[in-house]
């Protein structure tokens, strides 16, 4: 189980937290929150990615009630997919999806093992030779969530992985993320600012305004008594201009 | 119609461009094609028979080299450094390496003249250590390194700050450390603006003049028999040399480049 407890940055112009909030093994868990709440940041903290400006860090992030706020995060098996995917330019699809296992000591033949399962899971062998520049959207993004499942993560971080798509490719990442959780049962914790996206994944919801948690609940109970202007807002189908 | 007459003024736009841009161009082409055509073949061919002027050119294509060799090891880390991490003082390193573009470049030698010659501390420390500065391979090589390096560094600065925070993010979060990160992401998607700035530092060290001749007059660089041969016995015995450390310049760098050009995966 992830536990964020007390956390609190400091930047130039901007606090976060402090924030407590935990996800359950197993738990999809989304954060939702106007532009500029910390959302990003908080996910970033999450997985040991601190800002170059950090001024103050306070309080902890443990996994399993083991200390993880000061690991380094190439040692946390906590899984980052970005929004425009993050994969290597430079690299094949096949080099990305191996990437993370040339730093892990895992056995050639359970990387082989693993390889083949998410390349057929995924459904990218035919795309296996071909470098990111060459395609789409929705591939870009089955390849990213690839790279991170090779690896077995303890916990997958996705910053806003659908918001880049157009409503077809949305639609089909989406059930991948769904039918993942079903499947694997992976803890999965998403920052997100569509609420549609919002019912379709995730058991609990924690709501963001200007660095703090302002709400945390079951779906069903956020969007049927929302605390904040912001959900208010969104639910009503209102454009949000940042004014709370 | 509508459509020709945006064609038009388009060109018209660009007819103007071209029209001012033709004053620098000419500018830049007419000394050098004046050079070139002023040097007939036969000239040419008695130079390359010249030992003096072959082992000068390749002085300075050793000397040059090796100046773009040491800018790449140790530039290479300052230039990471600069793209991705604020630090006190970090301006001040800023202009520290632009300082050898602006200032005049005798007063590059003179300063490292006055830093390293015999009778100075560190002078006679360096020749405790075996390490001549004054007239020497050693102090042509430091020279050019000076006066080069700032080109390779703000290239390769460039070229780092280029390459997404985010994909290194991605790298840590799957596995690789800050140094398996340098080696994986960083290094190879910058290395065309690496190649660039050795470009450009090597060729400002094969141009450098009124350094070296305050530091090191001997062993002769090309630009400096250049120099002597003009004053000596005038322009017809000087142009030659010029013409043809022009030519094997220009053959490296149109490699290079096209090197740094070739076609993208990614």
């Amino acid at each position: 189980m992830l536990e964020i407890s007390g956390l609190f940055l400091k930047l130039p112009g901007f606090t976060l937290g402090p924030i407590d909030l935990f996800v359950k093994e197993g738990e999809f868990l989304c954060i939702v929150g106007p532009t500029g709440s910390g959302k990003s940041l908080l996910l970033e903290a999450v997985a040991g990615l601190f800002p170059e400006n950090l001024m103050e860090l306070k309080g902890r992030v443990l996994w399993n009630k083991k200390d993880f706020t000061f690991m380094p995060p190439e040692k946390r098996n906590f899984g980052l997919v970005y929004q425009d995917s993050g994969l290597f330019p430079h690299l094949k699809v096949k080099e990305n999806i191996l990437f993370g296992t040339r730093f892990r000591k895992i056995p050639q033949d359970t990387v082989k093992k693993r390889f083949n399962l998410v390349v057929e899971r995924f459904k990218i062998s035919p795309i296996l030779e071909k470098f990111p520049a060459h395609l789409s959207g929705g591939e870009l993004q089955r390849v990213a969530l690839a790279r991170v499942l090779i690896l077995e993560p303890r916990l997958i971080l996705l910053d806003e992985p659908l918001s880049a798509l157009d409503s077809v490719f949305k639609r089909e990442i989406a059930k991948l993320l769904y039918e993942l959780h079903r499947d694997l049962a992976l803890t999965m914790l998403m920052v997100t600012h569509d609420f549609s996206e919002v019912r379709a994944l995730a058991q609990r919801v924690a709501v963001m305004n200007k660095g703090r948690l302002v709400q945390i609940g079951a779906v069903k109970e956020i969007f049927e008594s929302p605390k904040s202007q912001f959900i208010k807002r969104a639910l009503d189908g209102c454009l949000d201009i940042g004014q709370n | 119609m509508a459509i020709k007459r945006s064609a038009t003024q388009d060109r018209g736009f660009y007819s103007a461009l071209f029209i001012f841009s033709l004053p620098i161009i000419l500018l830049l082409a007419l000394p050098l094609l004046k050079m070139f055509t002023s040097t007939g073949i036969k000239e040419l061919l008695s130079t390359l028979k010249d030992v003096e002027v072959l082992r000068a050119i390749g002085r300075s294509l050793f000397t040059a080299g090796a100046a773009g060799l040491i800018a790449l090891i140790f530039g290479t880390p300052l230039a990471y450094l600069l793209s991705r991490r604020e630090f006190f003082g970090k301006r001040f390193v800023e202009g520290l390496i632009d300082l050898p573009i602006m200032i005049p470049h005798p007063v590059i030698g003179i300063a490292i003249l006055g830093l390293a010659a015999k009778g100075t501390l560190i002078g006679d420390a360096l020749l405790g250590l075996g390490l001549e500065i004054m007239g020497t391979y050693k102090g042509l090589i430091l020279v050019l390194t000076f006066v080069g390096a700032p080109f390779y560094i703000n290239s390769a600065k460039a070229g780092f700050e280029a390459v997404p925070k985010r994909l290194e993010h991605v790298s840590r979060s799957l596995g690789a450390g800050p140094w398996q990160t340098f080696f994986a992401i960083a290094l190879p998607l910058s290395w065309r603006s690496l190649l660039i700035g050795i470009i450009m530092c090597m060729a400002r060290a094969i141009s450098e003049f009124g350094a070296v001749v305050i530091v090191a007059y001997h062993p002769m660089l090309a630009s400096v028999l250049i120099y002597e041969r003009f004053t000596a016995y005038g322009l017809t015995y000087s142009r030659p040399v010029a013409v043809w450390l022009i030519l094997i310049s220009m053959v490296l760098f149109v490699s290079m480049r096209l090197l740094s050009k070739k076609e993208r995966t990614f």
